[in-house]
């Protein structure tokens, strides 16, 4: 297990974020301050519209903010090169979407070697581990189209650790499934917690399963 | 005329492969831009397979245009009533200077519209793709 420490290593700082809709400008994100330690496993909770995917989505440097920022082991993000950021997200971050996206050429194993191809490794051996820990290990060859939703969203979950990241955003990835799956995933992400000591944020706007995490965020209105 | 005529066609054809292989590819592009693929190498990368891919289609094109240029004016198939065009085949002649000049402006159109494709595919939103495509 790694070791854990109360190390602050992503912080938000007064982030602001604002949408043009129907030629309006809507406010989505209203000075939010968050810090997150190393070893944190937290549920981001908020009713719809809130504001909870942008923020995930500019912590995990998939969007830009306007003003305010974010900083990863004190290092400010906005400050990075496109190629950096990009490189951010490959080796340091992983995401899960609500809408898995895997890709539908590919089977469950080349989908979880996705990111590290780009890496120019040949990590087929790692996703197969790492398929068969989210217990998958019979469906390596199976394609997106051939799995239940759960079973999608734990190969999603398998690609977003090839790399090893430190840290792992998870966006409603219980979204779309029922409640004896919603728990399936949840377990998952408690152990991956727990034994590969990566921090997790989960955006959920379910109550239930938010009590289960060690801390929990409530968004509202674009503000914590 | 008739080598510019070509070099349209193939041009055309190299055009709509490329936006078949690339734009209906939009999601898969945005999984990898998400995932950590940067704009240069997502650049380099369409240019790599455009570039390859009108080389691919040239080669091809050419073998092609051989194998039935010697089943024209061989076989009886394509054989024409001479009293009527006082041809008895359809008069083909193979000039590699021409095949190599719609080859060449096969593989440029196909670089140049990768260029294309792929400085607005670098451009736009990928999270806007993710968001839309489910």
């Amino acid at each position: 297990m790694k070791e854990m420490s109360t190390q602050s290593f992503l912080k938000a700082e007064a982030l602001c974020k604002t949408y043009d809709q129907a030629g309006e400008r809507v406010s989505v994100l209203k000075n939010i301050n968050l810090e997150l330690s190393k070893g944190d496993f937290i549920a981001l909770l908020g009713a719809s519209g809130s504001g909870k995917s942008t923020l995930l989505h500019c912590l995990g440097l998939l969007d830009t903010w306007d003003s305010g920022e974010v900083f990863f082991e004190g290092r400010p993000l906005s400050k990075l090169s496109e190629k950096e950021q990009a490189r951010f997200r490959l080796e340091k971050l992983g995401f899960v979407f609500q809408f898995h996206h895997l890709i539908p050429e590919l089977s469950a194993e080349e989908n979880v070697a996705l990111p590290a191809s780009i890496l120019g490794a040949n990590r087929s051996p790692r996703a197969r581990e790492l398929l068969d820990w989210v217990g998958l290990s019979h469906k390596l060859k199976s394609f997106p189209w051939q799995l239940s939703g759960g079973e999608q969203q734990r190969v999603a979950l398998a690609r977003a650790l090839i790399n090893d990241p430190v840290l792992l955003l998870t966006d409603e990835v219980t979204g779309n499934l029922d409640r004896a799956r919603s728990k399936e995933i949840l377990e998952l992400l408690r152990r991956i917690h727990s034994t590969l000591g990566t921090t997790i944020l989960s955006v959920t706007h379910d109550e239930e399963l938010a009590a289960s995490y060690d801390r929990r965020i409530r968004l509202s209105e674009g503000q914590l | 005329m008739i080598l510019g005529l070509l070099c349209l066609v193939a041009g055309l054809n190299v055009a709509a492969a490329l936006v078949v292989l690339f734009l209906e590819r939009d999601r898969e592009i945005a999984v990898l831009r998400a995932v950590g693929l940067s704009r240069s190498q997502l650049l380099g990368w369409i240019l790599i397979q455009g570039t390859l891919m009108g080389v691919v289609s040239a080669a091809v094109g050419i073998a092609l245009s051989h194998v039935f240029g010697v089943i024209l004016q061989h076989l009886p198939i394509a054989e024409l009533p001479g009293q009527v065009y006082n041809l008895t085949h359809i008069p083909l002649k193979f000039v590699f200077r021409e095949q190599l000049a719609v080859s060449v402006f096969g593989v440029m159109a196909a670089w140049l519209l990768s260029l294309l494709i792929g400085i607005s595919l670098v451009k736009g939103s990928f999270l806007d793709t993710l968001r839309h495509r489910k």
